[in-house]
């Protein structure tokens, strides 16, 4: 067992690896939701032109896996990127927003679509345009039952900001690895590490869990029209089926 | 371009891909049937173990597994650590849509197989597997197609897959946009035709529900 001179080490190392984390994901999370939320926009166009543009690089991004985005970026126009001012922070602060972003797009895009046609038919009828009709009735409704959707996206991030590590980013994987190579003991290293992880998300999961619950109390019938599966990432099986129900008495 | 070390390159990645794939779907389906026993200290704490590995970067999960273990004497290869790890992984996130596709099938059903005599195993065999299955079929083809993309982590291990020898490939020919290239159409070629296959399938699961 690892004295508590070293522990003490490790856990200086690692607040300053926190530090970077908390940085990359806040960055990364802000940027995803604010890009996500414009693709699904431009993904609903009535334009088919930007409509399909548009799906094509959400299902781009989707494809490729983030850590791909991060290696060939990094290791592959490193030095092409280091020139025009981008480091590895930015690099995976851009990795991970084209590919949550993405991601975060489909279901916003799912919910869109969840919200029944008779309700474009009206607005149409009433003289709404297609942006008015999406500003002024589709998306105040999508935007409650969403939220939980976006804490769970949150989470995402925060997660795979851990391969940040892979290409030199400054954070708490990265501070772990070099815990483990100053002082040899990965085991305890590494489960610290995930400790570090759950404090950071355990909250966030439990919180979004709990979102969804008063979302539905608060927005019943409009929740009811979203998809339950697009939200459910991180949630209990047994709690999805009882909102589920009770939706199903809404509708 | 030399094409050959893409291949065997591939070969890795599908190698990890599917034998996580393979022991995330035992694993979802030994917590989900050890979740449905209903004993509550048990459900308590699976309930919580899948939350925590929910809650941890594959990437923690790996090096706990590939470097942590190896610290108390298991030694595993890049290879079957990686498996290992993303199998947990995605076997947490499996075993809740096994829940979910078992709770899809109402109380009452049960309570009308109950009345007709059923025992509480022919119920489940007669009554809620058949609804069931084709209900978790689309996760499980979008657990293989999330792994296809986690199978990349095998490289911080050092598993010679896509990533791992692209990065390889692109330090030693200076190939860079052609390697780059070629591993995105292998993502795509690969995974959007298994992503659209699941959404379909959803989209008919979901239709046979309603109805």
């Amino acid at each position: 067992m690892p004295g508590p001179q070293v522990w003490q080490e490790w856990l200086e190392l690692m607040g300053k690896g926190l530090v970077g984390t908390l940085q990359l994901s806040l960055i990364s999370s802000v940027l995803t939701i604010l890009v996500g939320a414009v693709l699904a926009i431009l993904a609903v166009s009535q334009f088919a032109v930007v409509r399909g543009f548009t799906r094509a690089w959400i299902e781009l991004f989707r494809a490729i896996p983030v850590l791909a985005l991060m290696i060939l970026m990094y290791f592959g126009f490193g030095p092409i990127a280091a020139q025009l001012g981008i480091n590895a922070f930015a690099i995976a602060v851009i990795c991970l927003t084209l590919s949550m972003s993405s991601y975060q797009a489909e279901i916003f895009r799912g919910a869109i679509r969840g919200v029944p046609a008779t309700q474009w038919a009206a607005a149409s009828s009433l003289g709404l345009s297609h942006g008015k009709t999406l500003r002024l009735v589709i998306i105040p409704q999508i935007i409650p039952p969403l939220i939980p959707a976006v804490v769970n996206i949150v989470v995402g991030v925060i997660k795979l900001s851990a391969l940040a590590s892979l290409i030199t980013v400054s954070e708490l994987s990265l501070a772990a690895t070099q815990a483990v190579s100053i002082s040899f003991y990965p085991l305890h290293v590494y489960v610290l590490l995930g400790g570090f992880y759950a404090v950071l998300i355990l909250p966030l999961i439990y919180f979004s869990r709990w979102l969804e619950k008063w979302t539905q109390r608060r927005f019943g019938m409009v929740s009811a029209a979203i998809d339950r599966s697009l939200v459910s990432k991180y949630s209990d099986a047994k709690d999805e089926a009882k909102l589920a129900e009770e939706e199903r008495k809404l509708v | 371009m030399n094409f050959a070390p893409f291949v065997s390159a591939l070969g890795t990645t599908l190698q990890v891909a599917i034998g996580a794939w393979i022991l995330s779907i035992l694993i979802g389906l030994l917590i989900a049937a050890l979740r449905e026993l209903e004993v509550r200290a048990v459900d308590r704490a699976l309930g919580f173990l899948v939350t925590l590995v929910r809650a941890t970067p594959e990437l923690v999960l790996l090096y706990i597994v590939f470097f942590g273990i190896a610290y108390v004497g298991v030694r595993f290869d890049a290879i079957p650590a990686a498996v290992i790890a993303l199998g947990i992984s995605e076997g947490a996130f499996l075993s809740e849509y096994f829940r979910g596709a078992i709770l899809t099938v109402s109380g009452r059903q049960r309570a009308a197989a109950s009345s007709l005599g059923m025992s509480r195993l022919q119920t489940f065999r007669f009554v809620v597997l058949p609804q069931a299955v084709p209900v978790s079929i689309p996760p499980v083809v979008n657990a293989f197609v999330g792994l296809l993309k986690m199978a990349t982590l095998a490289a911080a291990v050092g598993a010679p897959e896509l990533l791992y020898v692209a990065r390889e490939q692109m330090a030693l020919t200076g190939d860079i946009l052609q390697i780059a290239f070629l591993v995105v159409i292998v993502y795509v070629v690969i995974t959007i035709p298994l992503t659209l296959a699941a959404s379909e399938l959803e989209h008919r699961v979901r239709s046979r529900l309603v109805a």
